[in-house]
């Protein structure tokens, strides 16, 4: 198993959370998720272990949700919404601002392992259309210049951790919630959460 | 039982069971409604969306898939409909979007649903002008399954088959939407017994099996429907040749066996009969060699021998004979002024058996039908694969399942109750007292209750199966299934009378009570457990005839070899599963070069001798196989031959088998037992799945394997002058200390198990890779 102990000692309190184990398949691939930052072929064997089905029987499930990553994503997992509201409000040139500033082109990662690029279907941010998620912190109503500003500023200051109060604040416009992640280490984090408008003033 | 529903389908009453499924329902009445995902013996899934209908419902009228619609009362279903034929020709123009058209090449094409149903129910005209889906065509995803994803429809069949029924989902739907395909995980091959069904199944040239791919087209086949000798199952099968070569098994749906699966070896074990190793022609042994010769001089030698009344003449029979061949043999044993005793059969783990008037013979449906299934006996997945199969039905229909160890450890994960090493000793005795177990009690007390019960391994004793089948009969209402595997052994304890094995042959048999000796269709040399004792007897008998496919290690110390022909396509027969369903075994392709049946060679001899009263066609042969049978159907040629006879007839004529009661001196430290592909002849020259039983390993449990210091995963098993390096696979359900040997893999099989075998810990640093 190429899982440490710990992790598996976690695993183990998961599945028993189920009555049925194959129940737990949903979480323990979060938890892969949060180890290498994507499902790895050695994680599902682990998994499909400890649930007891087969290993492609994960690897299935793994690759329906196209938030379970397949591959290492960059450091900035950068998400733009490209479904109705959004479209309407423009987002077609969002994503056009993106891929140009990154160079890449859907679902891609760059070299440098910085950014990966990915247009979305509705990311729930309709009333502040249009929006993008940066690991999964929730940016409403961008404007082009903002979208640029925000890219180069991940690229220049290269922070370590991303809030969606302070990405909000900094780039974004009019909201229609409040977002946020009640654990912080974003993309990697084992849920992503979200929680309706004024409930997150606690946080950092 | 509840009454029927009447729903009104096209404008015609039928009449159908309630819950049916509106497809199967139309299906019975004749209506045929198009489909491709759902299948008869599968879960329904209604992904395809090709057998949608018009149903009146309150709501007016509506299209519903028919494979998930249970009728109900005065239904009124309409299958033709304008709006039926629109959502068809929908569906099918969606299907073939992204469906190549390359059917010159498939190896569907002319037996292919899709193709079918496209050219019945197709838009006529595509307006598809963009680029179809682009797959690496076919990727080998096993050794013996080819898949290519651009054919596939993602109806689901191959995957809900493996999970369903075979319980091996190593295959399934990898990605969504646009991108969805049938794939299996990196380097986790699609390895599975029953991995051909899938083949059959498919309703598009997704998945092809390499013994089949470009070899001919539909059209161009013959087929018979025949009886698979594999086993004792007796699968119903269709053969398929073409310029008479055998070229593809199916199966066939016999509702109260196999109902339409095969196992794969069973599919793919025919390829030998194309084999150019083949015996063409009768050979004699010279000082130095072997060389060609005629019939006539054989039968003349031969009747030399048999003429002088003092000579003694004993019989050891393969168990892949037809009923009419055992006849036959026996026929000519008692011509011979023999008594019943002559006859041997080739299996090692012959025991009584639980026959008499007081016992009730199960058939195979019971398993279904009953409160819990009792298990001790071989490997049902490595021996009896469709029985497995019919297990595992069973326990999903809320059937209890009890199993005894230590050899059906598959079916551990399934099993209500499991008796491992507290339990079952590892000589296969129960240890503690059978009626003070509570689990088994729970389920069997006063219910109805089928047992399959046999040798687990020749150590075991006869009297712990007793044991077990006293306290059974005592308290619950017993059905039972007496596990043999082999062939048509059946078939053979009905019409040889009595029936000794391996075991008793190299213990009876020497050159004082045998001066000639046939060996029909066996490699005891090879295969037995008994072998070094049988490879000693057959070489001080002063004469030995071979009757055989292939020179193999039996056959090449006869002194006389004649050419048969092989009981899978090429004779005429019946053939008597495990639940004594005797069913038909046909002729498709004929014989290479002189290789004649059995029953012809023994005619011949005896014409020869010229011997009277005996037989003088099959279908003498196989009225006399039947003539004291109590039935009033008997399973004649006749009979089987009618349509509604096709399945089979159970007979019920208790057989006698008869065994020496010493039991074998073995150690406690291992147990042997068949896997399901091996090393036989027939395996060797069959060219797909000859590599599928090349591995050599040993099972046991960790602490086992630490015991003996196998930590390395490899170890050496040494004996006398023998020395073979074999992988450790490491099997949790076994017990410690005990540890499971494979005979029938190569060179496993020349270890003589009666002996001490030494298994050390592998010097050798470099870890082969053995699959």
């Amino acid at each position: 198993m190429s899982w440490d102990e710990k992790l598996i000692k976690q695993a183990k309190k998961i599945v028993k959370l189920y009555p049925q184990k194959r129940s737990a398949l949903g979480p323990l691939l979060h938890l892969a998720q949060s180890k290498d930052g994507y499902i790895s072929d050695d994680s599902v064997s682990v998994i499909s272990e400890l649930v007891g089905i087969t290993e492609v029987q994960v690897k299935s499930v793994s690759t329906f949700y196209s938030m379970y990553k397949q591959e290492p994503t960059g450091k900035y997992l950068l998400s733009v919404c490209k479904s109705i509201s959004c479209e309407i409000n423009n987002s077609n040139s969002i994503i056009d601002i993106v891929k140009d500033f990154t160079g890449l082109n859907n679902n891609e990662t760059d070299e440098e392992g910085l950014f990966t690029f990915e247009a979305v279907e509705c990311i729930g941010a309709c009333g502040g259309a249009p929006a993008i998620q940066v690991n999964y912190e929730t940016v409403e109503g961008l404007s082009t210049e903002n979208t640029l500003n925000l890219c180069e500023w991940l690229k220049n200051e290269t922070p370590d951790l991303v809030v969606a109060d302070e990405l909000q604040n900094q780039f974004g416009g009019t909201k229609s919630f409040d977002w946020a992640i009640a654990d912080n280490s974003g993309t990697t984090g084992s849920v992503p959460g979200f929680q309706t408008l004024n409930t997150t003033k606690d946080k950092k | 039982m509840s009454d029927n529903v009447k729903i009104n389908v096209n404008g015609l009453q039928i009449e159908s069971e309630p819950n049916k499924l509106l497809i199967e329902a139309c299906e019975d009445s004749g209506i045929h409604i198009p489909r491709f995902c759902w299948h008869k013996r599968l879960d329904p899934v209604g992904m395809c969306r090709m057998c949608l209908v018009e149903v009146d419902t309150p709501r007016g009228k509506m299209l519903v898939p028919s494979c998930t619609t249970e009728v109900s009362d005065e239904m009124v279903v309409d299958t033709e409909s304008e709006i039926v034929k629109k959502a068809q020709e929908g569906v099918l123009e969606f299907l073939l979007i992204n469906h190549p058209l390359d059917c010159p090449i498939c190896d569907k094409a002319g037996e292919c649903p899709l193709q079918d149903q496209t050219m019945a129910y197709g838009p006529g005209e595509s307006r598809f002008v963009e680029e179809k889906r682009h797959f690496e065509k076919p990727i080998p995803i096993s050794e013996i399954i080819l898949l290519d994803r651009e054919r596939c429809i993602l109806c689901a069949r191959c995957t809900r088959f493996s999970d369903e029924i075979s319980g091996d989902p190593l295959i399934e739907f990898i990605q969504r939407g646009n991108k969805t395909e049938v794939n299996t995980f990196p380097n986790e091959p699609f390895k599975s017994y029953f991995s051909g069904n899938t083949v059959q199944i498919c309703p598009v040239g997704a998945l092809t099996s390499t013994s089949y791919r470009f070899k001919a087209r539909p059209w161009d086949l013959k087929s018979t429907r025949s009886t698979c000798n594999g086993c004792s199952m007796g699968c119903s099968i269709e053969l398929n040749s073409s310029q008479n070569k055998m070229l593809r098994i199916l199966g066939v749906d016999n509702e109260h066996t196999n109902q339409g699966w095969l196992c794969d070896r069973g599919r793919y074990n025919f390829e030998y009969l194309n084999s150019d190793q083949r015996i063409k022609a009768p050979l004699k042994k010279t000082e130095s060699d072997r060389e060609e010769t005629t019939l006539q001089d054989v039968y003349g030698d031969l009747s030399k021998i048999i003429e002088d009344r003092s000579n003694k003449i004993t019989f050891l029979l393969g168990s892949n004979l037809t009923n009419e061949e055992f006849t036959s043999f026996n026929e000519f044993s008692n011509q011979l002024g023999n008594n019943d005793n002559s006859i041997y059969l080739n299996e090692d783990l012959l025991f009584k058996g639980f026959f008499d008037e007081n016992i009730e013979n199960a058939k195979i449906e019971d398993l279904n039908k009953s409160d819990a299934i009792i298990i001790w006996a071989e490997d049902l997945k490595e021996t009896l694969p469709i029985l497995y199969l019919r297990v595992r039905q069973a326990v999903k229909n809320g059937v209890k399942l009890v199993v005894f160890g230590h050899t059906n450890s598959t079916l551990a994960d399934i099993s209500d109750v499991y008796y491992s090493g507290e339990t079952v000793s590892n000589n296969f005795e129960i240890v503690k007292d059978i009626s003070k177990l509570k689990e088994i009690k729970e389920h069997i007390k006063d219910k109805n209750v089928t047992a399959i019960l046999g040798k687990a391994s020749p150590s075991q004793s006869d009297k712990s199966i007793e044991k077990l089948f006293t306290y059974l009969k005592d308290n619950s209402n017993l059905r039972l299934l007496n596990a043999f595997n082999g062939g048509n052994s059946f078939g053979a304890f009905q019409t040889l009378g009595s029936v000794k094995g391996n075991r008793e042959f190299s213990s009876e048999i020497s050159k004082e009570t045998t001066d000639l000796l046939f060996v029909v269709g066996a490699d005891p040399v090879g295969k037995s457990i008994f072998s070094s004792n049988i490879k000693n007897i057959i070489n001080e008998i002063p004469t030995v005839v071979a009757l055989d496919l292939f020179m193999h290690e039996t056959s090449e110390l006869a002194d006389y070899i004649v050419p048969t022909s092989s009981t899978l396509g090429e004779k005429e027969g019946t053939f008597t599963n495990i639940e004594f369903r005797t069913s038909r075994i046909d002729k498709l392709i004929p014989s290479p070069g002189q290789a004649l049946s059995d029953w012809e060679f023994i005619s011949g001899l005896s014409n020869f001798c010229k011997f009277e009263g005996m037989s003088e066609s099959l279908t003498d042969l196989n009225n006399k196989s039947f003539d004291s049978f109590d039935l009033d159907t008997k399973p004649t040629f006749d009979n089987l031959d009618k349509p509604r006879n096709l399945d089979g007839i159970i007979n019920t004529s208790i057989p006698k088998i008869i065994t020496t009661d010493e039991s074998i001196e073995f150690s406690d430290t291992f147990f042997v037992g068949k896997k399901l592909y091996g090393d036989k002849v027939t395996e060797r020259h069959s060219k797909s799945i000859s590599l599928l039983g090349s591995s050599q390993f040993i099972e046991g449990n960790e602490t086992t394997f630490e015991k003996f210091k196998l930590n390395s995963g490899k170890c050496i098993l040494v004996q006398e002058n023998i020395e073979i390096t074999v992988s450790c696979k490491i099997n949790p359900s076994l017990p410690d200390g005990l540890i499971f040997f494979p005979k029938n893999r190569r060179n496993i099989n020349k270890l003589d198990f009666s002996k001490n075998i030494q298994i050390l810990p592998s010097h050798s640093m470099e870890v082969l890779n053995v699959n």
